[in-house]
């Protein structure tokens, strides 16, 4: 840039902040009251509009004891995808039959990813994975109270290491029952 | 829990703003990183500041880093020829005091400026206040020195949230935690820092004040917590939780702790909620389309539009004073984009090598705080979107990520 076009610069600028301090209107203090159109529910006692369950519900590993006779192999996915791979059905199909055969016992799923990209967006992607097989496992039969979902994303991966042998191992979904 | 709203900040933001929308008119060209450092700064003379002590030394040394770090400022090395003068005393006084007696003078204009304070901290703090004071008074924008920044530390095992100096000087630790918390963001005031937490088993959102003491939770419900954004009234909330049996984005009212859901994506994850300056729209991050992309909601019309276009992922938004989102795209490696709603215009700002993730703008709209990771540890870098090469805070070596930039000067 040279000397002349930065003193017009300069000029605009002036004229500019002027302008801007001159024109720009209070902020509104309410602008974005919308934002609380709708449906919305007191925090204290979160309640589904659908099921009438409480959203407040203790985890399973704080009302239950971790349950170590009964075990299901982590379940893999594919890259950022929470897609469930049909080799990895069976194994959803084996956690919901302890389920059915076990009429005291409870399932947390545990979603996590690998190392690759932001960690917020991998949080709700390993969400969407412990949710997906949650769904699947519902569709079988099995009450949807017993299922609790939860996700690490990629803060607490089962193998250390960067390349795809380390990330095929940590893009995984866990099964944790409790009685 | 209240907020206070500054004026004075608006019209600091809206100077920002005028000040970038001159600047960036004739400088933005999509996906080319401009390179123009050194032009069109103001040169200033630090020759006639009679220093004493290594307080006062520091002062000088300190000021002299601010405001090259401003961007638009070279501190000339004579006192002739330069347009700005910086003269009188930075005298250290007994103990670790420190006195300063300050003229600034320049072609339009002048102002005094002192201060005493005790201790190191402080002494950069003055020349922080006046690098800053300089930046609004001779240029009309924001400064970015006296303010500080938020991020998560990696450890071994788990990770915990802390604090710099916007220089990456006085580090604070909070206290470690088991799996590492997520996305720290401060408040409009500079208070307090929300971030994620794994410390109950699972990821709810907590609130902690910068002076430390306890965190007490936000939201803790069934499913995920996570992405908690204070508008910029202080009011509202944003944040994606899982509970409808997706996650989904929500917006929280503080006063009467009720939640109101924005998005309804089934098929979808949202993630990263961030405010508009006016707090009117959000951005955020989902992948209903397939791939994670950018979208802004308007509050009015709950209208959700995609911002993002290239790269196969497009994540973490941050949404400058200026009015400018930056996203970390993946095109290739990760690189930092800035898209500019007012002309739809998208340019890489972040060098080519390494991964850049996670910016968060600066309070003057025009740098950003973002990650450098080069395959191991990742380091905080400053980007200049006007052109001047990235400058890394100086921590100390470490793992250091999700930086959040307070829009509050301290």
């Amino acid at each position: 840039m040279n000397k002349n076009a930065f003193r017009i610069m300069t000029a605009l600028l002036a004229v500019a902040t002027l302008a801007a301090t001159g024109c720009r209107s209070k902020p509104k203090n309410n602008g974005n009251e919308s934002y609380l159109d709708g449906d919305d529910v007191a925090i204290s006692d979160w309640v589904d509009g659908d099921t009438g369950l409480s959203l407040t519900e203790a985890p399973f590993d704080q009302t239950h004891s971790r349950a170590y006779d009964v075990a299901v192999d982590p379940i893999y996915f594919g890259y950022d995808s929470f897609q469930l791979p049909a080799e990895e059905i069976a194994k959803i199909q084996q956690a919901a039959e302890i389920l059915r055969g076990n009429a005291g016992y409870v399932l947390i799923i545990e979603g996590h990813c690998d190392e690759r990209g932001s960690n917020e967006y991998n949080l709700s992607l390993g969400e969407q994975r412990a949710l997906a097989v949650r769904n699947y496992i519902v569709s079988l039969g099995i009450d949807a109270q017993r299922i609790q979902s939860r996700s690490f994303g990629e803060e607490r991966p089962a193998v250390q290491g960067t390349g795809e042998a380390a990330w095929r191992l940590n893009r995984r979904g866990e099964f944790a029952f409790y009685k | 829990m209240t907020f206070r709203h500054s004026i004075t900040r608006s019209i600091i933001a809206a100077l920002a703003y005028a000040s970038l929308a001159v600047a960036t008119a004739t400088a933005v060209t999509p996906f080319v990183v401009e390179k123009e450092a050194g032009s069109g700064k103001d040169p200033v003379s630090l020759a006639a500041l009679q220093t004493t002590g290594n307080l006062g030394a520091l002062f000088a040394t300190v000021l002299r880093q601010d405001l090259a770090n401003s961007g638009w400022f070279e501190v000339a090395g004579g006192r002739y020829g330069a347009g700005i003068e910086v003269s009188g005393t930075a005298a250290q006084q007994g103990g670790d005091s420190l006195a300063t007696r300050v003229r600034v003078r320049w072609n339009g204009g002048s102002f005094d400026w002192g201060d005493t304070t005790a201790g190191i901290r402080e002494a950069r703090w003055q020349a922080h206040r006046l690098s800053d004071e300089m930046t609004r008074r001779i240029k009309g924008c924001a400064g970015i020195a006296a303010t500080r920044i938020a991020f998560v530390e990696k450890e071994s095992r788990g990770g915990r949230i802390c604090i710099c100096d916007s220089d990456g000087y006085a580090l604070q630790k909070f206290p470690s935690e088991p799996v590492s918390p997520l996305s720290p963001a401060f408040t409009p005031d500079g208070s307090t820092i929300y971030y994620t937490s794994f410390i109950r088993g699972y990821a709810c959102i907590y609130g902690v004040a910068t002076s430390g003491g306890r965190r007490s939770p936000l939201a803790n419900f069934t499913g995920l917590n996570t992405g908690g954004a204070v508008s910029p009234d202080g009011r509202l909330v944003a944040a994606i939780l899982s509970h409808p049996g997706n996650p989904e984005l929500f917006v929280i009212n503080t006063a009467t702790r009720r939640a109101i859901r924005q998005t309804h994506t089934p098929r979808g994850a949202e993630a990263s909620p961030c405010w508009s300056p006016d707090g009117n729209r959000i951005a955020y991050v989902s992948d209903e389309s397939g791939t994670p992309q950018v979208y802004v909601m308007d509050s009015e019309s709950k209208r959700s539009t995609r911002v993002s276009s290239r790269g196969s992922q497009n994540v973490a938004p941050s949404w400058g004073e200026g009015g400018r989102i930056a996203y970390c795209s993946k095109q290739g490696n990760y690189k930092i984009v800035v898209y500019d709603p007012a002309d739809g215009s998208q340019t890489i700002v972040s060098p080519e090598s390494g991964d850049w993730e996670d910016p968060s703008w600066a309070p003057d709209g025009r740098h950003i705080v973002a990650s450098r990771s080069d395959g191991r540890a990742s380091s905080l870098w400053v980007i200049d979107t006007m052109g001047d090469p990235p400058v890394r805070l100086s921590l100390p070596a470490g793992d250091w990520r999700a930086p959040d930039w307070s829009k509050a000067m301290r």
